[in-house]
């Protein structure tokens, strides 16, 4: 009998701890059903050394945009999945918000490899802005080959962050490029002047 | 000629000035096509076209050249330089100055040159769209005569999606310069008078204006670059034409790209070369990195931003944001656990909140008025997953 009261004691004292598990802010702001799918995709990203953070935040996002429950599950588990893969291209040793911006990247359409290189190039510091600025570049329409080049040419140099948004702001100022002195790919040059 | 030797100082300045860390890149593009110019025999046709860019800093050089050799020896080469000079954004403006040196030269025949230089103010408020307006002035050599020119421009560009369209209006005016004899057909015989000219030949002038409204649109999907514009000249002097260019390459490598293009050139009422048809597909060598890099100088904070989060201090980071005749805005974010805060009214139109903001990068949205949430006004907005944009910004 001491036993079974014992034990009781313990399931009440779990109870708590239990729901103190489960985030409050997505219980705050999603309804019980929809908490709990997203608080299980938090806890396998979380058991398989992935921030949870982003997760939440994702969910958060969803239900301040007025999202429906399904598409907020649906993209936090798009986002665990971004998530893996970027973990993969930087390995154990990056950080959270490196992970984070990784995500994005992948999702923009970049390579692993080009994150691995750029990894690769500053041993020592952190990868969040650079992968950041590539990133931008990509969604500001320059290939990503050739935004990639850019930004491992500076991250090469040892340059500093701001010198990365920089980058940026100098290519938004540019506009999106295009053909040398304005002209058309290929066309011919002209024939003798005539009089007219 | 005064005019000219500045021009040509300042470009020369440029082109030898410290470079500190430029960077310069460049392609080459080889192809082959059918060409049909104006009033004169088309024909298959070989193009070169190398073309270079050069930055450092706020400063741009760009060179281009153009050989095209026709059958039966006929051969024609276009080049130009052309320099830019900008300065950091003053306010929501950002200034440029250019100079620009063109020529041609023909195969047995006397070629052409123009110099000119300008200035353009472009809106910079680091937003997917801008506007601009220029001024430009110049002058050419043709035919044996100098012809001043002046051309005024506006135009505006946007971001779509991936797409980037602009628009351009340009307006030219030239004034070409003839000898008129007795009896030349231009000479209106509207008296006695005139019917019985001085045996003397005169200096006449011809003013030349004409209006070019050009619509482009570039857009990238996967290897594949598009780049299309189509154009419309209005002019009481010269024949209205339809211009219009079609081009697509597509990466095979990193530095090689297949190029396809077609289209219809304008003449040049300028330089008087004619206009022409073509069709041409090559290859394109890419050279150097073609997303320039240089070390701008150290941002500073713009007051006029119709968006910006300020340096941290003790009580969080200055944000502000822009909304003329707003009743309401409110700011979510990463940053609040996309918990909606109301700024305060700050000034005429602008409204601030003070808020803890790490460094890194961050996803927000504003409201106005309770109305949809989106981007920020200034920045870059991103699709979001749930419909409707935020952005994402880098807080240093």
């Amino acid at each position: 009998m001491p036993f079974v009261r014992w034990l009781a004691l313990a399931a009440l004292l779990a109870l708590p701890a239990a729901s103190q598990a489960q985030d409050t802010r997505l219980t705050e702001r999603l309804d019980a059903a929809t908490a709990t799918r997203v608080q299980q995709v938090v806890d396998s990203a979380q058991a398989g050394g992935l921030p949870g953070e982003p997760l939440v935040q994702k969910a958060l996002e969803g239900a301040t945009l007025g999202a429906s429950d399904d598409r907020i599950v649906a993209a936090v588990q798009s986002l665990h999945g971004q998530l893996r893969r970027a973990r993969e291209a930087l390995g154990g040793g990056a950080s959270d918000p490196e992970l984070t911006a990784a995500a994005g990247a992948l999702r923009a359409g970049l390579e692993p490899s080009a994150l691995r290189r750029l990894q690769s190039l500053r041993p020592d510091q952190p990868l969040v802005v650079p992968i950041a600025v590539l990133t931008d570049l990509v969604a500001e329409g320059v290939p990503p080959a050739d935004a990639t080049r850019s930004v491992l040419d500076l991250a090469r140099d040892g340059r500093p962050d701001d010198e990365f948004v920089a980058l940026r702001r100098q290519l938004q100022q540019r506009g999106a490029g295009g053909e040398p002195m304005g002209r058309p790919a290929l066309r011919p040059a002209a024939d003798p002047p005539v009089d007219q | 000629m005064r005019r000219q030797s500045t021009l040509l100082l300042a470009l020369l300045w440029a082109a030898w000035a410290p470079p500190a860390l430029g960077q310069l890149s460049g392609t080459l593009d080889m192809g082959a096509g059918t060409y049909r110019p104006e009033r004169a025999i088309p024909g298959g046709i070989a193009s070169i076209v190398p073309a270079l860019r050069y930055t450092a800093g706020p400063l741009e050089l760009n060179a281009l050249g153009v050989y095209s050799d026709a059958p039966a020896g006929r051969w024609n080469f276009q080049g130009g330089t052309e320099a830019i000079a900008r300065r950091p954004a003053f306010g929501f403006l950002l200034l440029e100055a250019s100079g620009k040196a063109e020529w041609t030269s023909h195969y047995r025949v006397q070629g052409t040159t123009t110099f000119s230089g300008g200035v353009r103010a472009y809106t910079a408020t680091g937003s997917r769209t801008r506007a601009w307006v220029g001024r430009t002035f110049g002058r050419a050599t043709a035919l044996g005569a100098r012809r001043p020119l002046r051309r005024t421009e506006v135009g505006g560009s946007a971001m779509l999606g991936r797409v980037h369209l602009a628009f351009t209006l340009a307006n030219t005016t030239v004034d070409r310069s003839y000898m008129l004899t007795p009896g030349d057909p231009r000479e209106p015989v509207a008296d006695t008078i005139a019917a019985y000219p001085e045996p003397t030949a005169q200096n006449q002038v011809d003013r030349l204006a004409l209006t070019d409204a050009v619509l482009s649109g570039r857009w990238r999907f996967r290897s594949f670059d598009f780049d299309a514009s189509v154009g419309r000249r209005f002019s009481r002097s010269t024949p209205e034409t339809v211009i219009w260019g079609l081009s697509v390459s597509r990466d095979l490598a990193p530095t090689l790209a297949l190029v396809g293009a077609a289209g219809r050139a304008g003449s040049d009422p300028v330089t008087s070369v004619p206009g022409a048809r073509y069709v041409a597909v090559g290859l394109r060598l890419k050279l150097g990195a073609p997303v320039a890099v240089s070390l701008p100088p150290r941002p500073v904070a713009d007051a006029s931003a119709p968006f910006r989060i300020g340096p941290a201090v003790a009580a969080g980071r200055e944000i502000v944001v822009r909304a003329t005749d707003a009743e309401m805005v409110e700011l979510a974010g990463d940053f609040t656990d996309w918990k909606p805060v109301v700024l305060h009214r700050w000034g005429a139109d602008s409204w601030r909140t003070l808020l803890p903001v790490s460094p890194g990068l961050h996803r927000l949205a504003v409201r106005i008025d309770g109305g949809e949430w989106r981007a920020p006004p200034g920045t870059r907005p991103v699709e979001s997953e749930f419909g409707g944009q935020v952005a994402e910004i880098v807080v240093e």
